[in-house]
């Protein structure tokens, strides 16, 4: 395109020659994502990379509220502390979590929709509060409430802002009559500003309505008309709470008596456009304010979050207000969800991490191009720099699909998971009520010094590799013997002995395992077997002399009685068998037919008998074959859920004096006997009432690393693996 | 048989026949077995009422019944449903499974075709990813995924499920197609470019037609995977509302269920879905063995 870079660029000229200009570059990319491909005269390439920041700020900023925070900064809106005069100690932020002063309060909407929590409350006070039910249809909704209360808020707050800009008396009226509060930010306003205040004072003073308006100005200025001047501030600071009792009364007598005129319309438009309360942090002194939290977009917001797992719940002060469950309008009055912050910035996290590396990508583009102009005095176009990455464009493009799939509901659930570990997220958690907290390896430290955590533990996970073990060998060892079987040339009718063999496999897994625990039901196919053939009797006494069953009982309670355990075990190590040696069976019948005949030809030929044949030809070749195999099955086992969640649903339950008594707390997710780790792990998680989602979270940990080991393992030693080592 | 016998000695003619004997007897033991749990599930599926113990091995006619049958095909938990609650959840089920089949296989291959024929960066990082991810039991991100999914409103919804079995399917199947892949001859892609096709046609023209058999075996297991799976469902939907099959079945057999607990109607259902499970795999048999096998090699 433009072969003549030298000559066009006046400030990379003396640089050109200089290897140092192309750090630069890079310097300038790291800066701003695109620069440097803006020096080196490629302008398609930097808007690419430039769109990477504009992309990360144009989200952050329209899911943020920085530019109220500007505000707030800049005091286009003043929410200043009431002055701290003898009279105002009722205004104290103390005030509002009085039953009584909540009541009163009628700025705050949910008490305005109990009226019966408000008995003390004066006459005027009720009816004050009655108007914004007709604005908002349902009044008794929760959503409804805190609209209420929102739109009462922001018309306080609000004040100047809304007086100046709508200045229509119906405005203020309704405000008047609808939100005791609004004297909240006329009299606050004097205390930080007094100019400002003067200025609405005097408004006020010309137009009844407009004191109204600005609720706070309005009630110094009838006060100042009526004289009254010094028990003005006090009731504003109530009325910023909404919640002093005394004071709001006062104001709300006034209120009601100057305007009773308002029109619904009018209030529901100044409830269209005063439409958010800002956090009032002049009541935060001393106090921690949150602003990433209140002002936050979804990366600044989301990074708070994943750093404190949030900060308020419901009930907290905040800011002269009350944290609710959710608020509609303000996001700041709604509680803190840990897990939910603890989401979106996992999500947030993983974003920028995906643009920094495509930033590093664009410094190191930036440089090369720049060595590459030196070299050879040309800018590569973009044309040709897309032909040159196409290749490799290609193969992202075509696979991201899959991997964006992958990301979202494998990798980020994952990573979530991995950090509850570090969390004391558990039942007693009720979010929105309570944080959670990061504790560090609080839980790992506590699961391996608790001796009743570590008892079940230990005895759970032994049961898991015994389980993983003998289920692997049983279909293993079942399914070798009948494709030998099958094979052998004694068999007649070999298609419809492998086709009935072979029929367990083609059944759904789900399905089997239901039928099974029906079959071991107690009134179930195996006891009325035994019932049938009059064997109960000396089953259950076989049973018993073996150990498997601690009582000679008739009949049988195969899952549900604690003392047999054993026998349970033993039962879904039988059941996997009926199950799995199938398909054991038919990759080794695979095999076999692959071992060349000529082997056993010349072994026949040598004199070896056929379990010398079988030992020294079958097996090996056999084993070798199926060890990548065996291993998957090992760790498939490991973690077979279904094969015992849907058999025994864990059971039968421990005996319970085994169970140490710091354990019962968590009652039924307590594991059965023949729960495995990861069905424990499944009832730890979601037993409604009694999750630990910390401590599945480690035992999740645990079973990573063991099978994760496995599967590496597995994998190194395998062919593709090497192959591709030296591709 | 006695032909290839003949040559040796009388003993070993005898132990023959006892082989043969003992070969019979171990296949009709484990025929048996594996009938005979079958046989009771067909049985109480015809048998009235509601207990297991009424039915027995022998048929009893004076027990017979089609009520669970009708049970399933006209019970409706609420009035002015326009299906009754088991055909609706095995729609459901349909649907989540045909799109989950074809997602599958289509983002499989895609991403096969790039490894196996491609070098980029970070391609070596990105198949170890792939492996571990393949090992590691997808429901214990659960309570993140209930929180993704609830964001996104797709709680109650089975059919956005696909979304999640995509992703914990693909790791797999990539590894296995693209070991199939490998297979493949470069010389036909290379001979196809210097005829002139770009990298999709030749993944369309050529690449795919070629791996039909692997993809065979990827398309069953991903139509299996999400039909009777019970995991995501349970955790994902609220029962009695919008339930998948697997669902409505675990529902008959869980005791704590007072009002659809019949383990007899789960008999009847469960035999409903397993039949043409049954009739697919044995059909298709040919491409699964073909698949384990690869997969045992490819570890």
């Amino acid at each position: 395109m433009k072969s003549q870079v030298s000559s066009s660029v006046p400030i990379g000229e003396p640089m050109k020659r200089s290897p140092l200009a192309a750090v630069l570059v890079a310097v300038a990319s790291l800066i701003l994502p695109g620069l440097g491909q803006f020096i080196n005269k490629q302008l398609i390439k930097g808007l690419i990379w430039l769109a990477i920041p504009i992309l990360l700020v144009a989200v952050e900023l329209s899911t943020s509220h920085w530019e109220r925070w500007i505000d707030l900064q800049t005091h286009k809106v003043s929410l200043p502390l009431p002055p701290a005069s003898p009279v105002a100690p009722p205004a104290g932020l103390g005030v509002s979590t009085g039953s009584a002063a909540k009541t009163s309060a009628p700025v705050a909407a949910h008490e305005a929709s109990k009226p019966a929590e408000s008995p003390a409350v004066s006459h005027s006070q009720e009816r004050r509060a009655l108007p914004p039910k007709k604005i908002a249809p349902q009044p008794h909704t929760l959503g409804a409430m805190e609209k209420e209360s929102a739109a009462s808020s922001d018309a306080d707050l609000y004040g100047d802002a809304s007086s100046s800009k709508a200045g229509s008396g119906t405005t203020t009226d309704i405000y008047g009559d609808v939100i005791p509060a609004k004297p909240k930010a006329p009299k606050a306003k004097p205390a930080e500003s007094p100019a400002k205040a003067q200025a609405s004072e005097s408004k006020a003073s010309t137009s009844s309505s407009a004191d109204d308006l600005y609720g706070p100005s309005s009630t110094p200025a009838k006060k100042n008309t009526s004289a009254t001047a010094s028990p003005a501030p006090s009731s504003s600071a109530s009325d910023l709470y909404g919640s002093s009792s005394s004071s709001t009364a006062e104001a709300g007598s006034q209120t009601a008596s100057t305007g009773l005129s308002a029109t619904s319309a009018a209030a529901a438009q100044a409830l269209f456009i005063q439409h958010y309360t800002y956090p009032n942090y002049a009541y935060q002194q001393g106090k921690p304010t949150y602003v990433f939290r209140d002002f936050g977009g979804f990366f600044t917001k989301g990074l708070w979050g994943l750093g404190s797992l949030g900060a308020l719940v419901i009930g907290d002060q905040y800011s002269g207000k009350k944290i609710v469950l959710f608020d509609q309008v303000s996001d700041w009055l709604t509680a803190d969800n840990s897990v939910n912050l603890m989401g979106n910035g996992l999500i947030a996290v993983i974003i920028l991490l995906i643009a920094a590396l495509l930033w590093i990508l664009g410094i190191a583009d930036a440089y090369q191009s720049r060595i590459e102009i030196i070299k050879t005095g040309k800018i590569e176009p973009f044309t040709k720099f897309i032909q040159r990455v196409w290749h490799t464009l290609f193969s992202y493009i075509v696979s991201a699909p899959a991997f964006v799939a992958i990301l979202f509901f494998t990798v980020i659930p994952f990573v979530f998971t991995f950090l509850l570990a570090f969390t004391d997220y558990t039942y007693k958690v009720h979010l929105g009520q309570g944080l959670v907290h990061w504790v560090g390896f609080h839980t790992f430290t506590f699961l391996a010094l608790d001796p009743a955590w570590i008892l079940i533990f230990g005895q759970i996970f032994a049961w898991t590799v015994f389980w993983a073990l003998m289920s692997s060998f049983t279909v293993f060892a079942l399914g070798f013997i009948n494709a030998m079987v099958v094979e052998s040339p004694l068999v007649k009718g070999r298609k419809i002995w492998r086709a009935v063999l072979i029929l367990p496999w083609a059944l759904p897994q789900l399905i089997v395992l239901m039928v099974f625990k029906n079959v071991f039901d107690t009134a179930g196919l195996a006891n009325q077997l035994l019932f049938a053939t009059h064997l109960m009797g000396p089953v259950t006494n076989f049973l018993a002399a073996i150990g498997l069953e601690g009582h000679p009982d008739q009949p049988i309670f195969w899952f549900t009685q604690f003392y047999n355990g054993n026998l349970a075990k033993f039962v879904v190590v039988m059941v996997n068998l009926w199950f799995g040696a199938p398909y054991h069976m038919m990759m080794i019948i695979g095999i076999l037919s692959a071992i060349p005949k000529d082997m056993y030809e010349a072994a026949e030929v040598d004199g070896a008998n056929g379990f010398q044949r079988f030992r020294s030809i079958t097996l090996p070749m056999v084993l070798s074959a199926t060890v990548p195999a065996l291993i998957m099955t090992f760790s498939f086992n490991f973690n077979n859920f279904g094969a015992v969640y849907f058999l025994t649903g864990g059971g039968p339950a421990w005996n319970p004096s085994q169970i140490p008594d710091s354990m019962k707390i968590i009652s039924s997710a307590l594991p059965g006997q023949t729960d495995i780790l990861i069905s424990w792990i499944y009832k730890l998680s979601f037993t409604k009432g009694f999750e630990q989602f910390n401590v599945a979270a480690v035992y999740s940990i645990i079973i990573f690393l063991i099978v994760g080991g496995f599967s590496v393992f597995n994998m190194v030693r395998s062919k593709s693996f090497s192959e591709e080592g030296n591709e | 048989m006695s032909s290839t016998v003949h040559s040796l000695a009388s003993t070993t003619r005898s132990r023959k026949i006892l082989g043969t004997i003992l070969v019979h007897l171990w296949l009709v033991l484990l025929a048996v077995t594996i009938v005979v749990p079958l046989l009771w599930m067909i049985i109480a599926s015809f048998t009235a009422g509601k207990l297991l113990s009424g039915v027995s091995l022998i048929p009893d006619f004076s027990k017979f019944s089609l009520e669970h049958y009708i049970y399933l095909f006209t019970y409706k938990s609420q009035d002015g449903q326009p299906l009754p609650d088991f055909v609706a959840s095995f729609l459901r089920s349909l649907e989540v499974a045909v799109l989950n089949t074809f997602v599958v296989v289509l983002f499989s291959t895609m991403a096969a075709y790039v490894f196996s024929r491609f070098r980029f960066k970070g391609r070596k990082p990105l198949l170890i990813l792939l492996l571990l991810l393949q090992m590691f039991p997808s429901f214990m991100g659960m309570i993140a995924l209930f929180l993704i999914f609830r964001s996104f409103g797709w709680l109650n919804q089975p059919l956005y499920f696909v979304t999640f079995y995509v992703a914990s399917a693909v790791p797999y199947n990539v590894y296995l197609i693209r070991g199939y892949m490998r297979n493949i001859p470069m010389s036909l892609d290379e001979a196809a470019r210097i005829d002139g096709a770009s990298n999709l046609t030749v993944f369309f023209r050529i690449i795919f037609p070629l791996s039909v058999p692997i993809l065979g075996f990827v398309a069953v297991n991903a139509f299996m995977q999400p039909w009777l799976d019970y995991i995501i469902p349970s955790q994902l939907l609220t029962p009695g509302k919008a339930d998948t099959v697997a669902l409505t079945i675990f529902r008959m057999t869980d005791p704590y269920e007072t009002l659809i607990y019949n383990p007899m109607n789960f008999m009847a259902a469960g035999l409903l879905l397993t039949i043409p499970i049954v009739i697919v795999n044995l059909l298709s048999q040919r491409f699964i063995i073909y698949g384990m096998t690869s997969g045992a090699d490819k570890g």
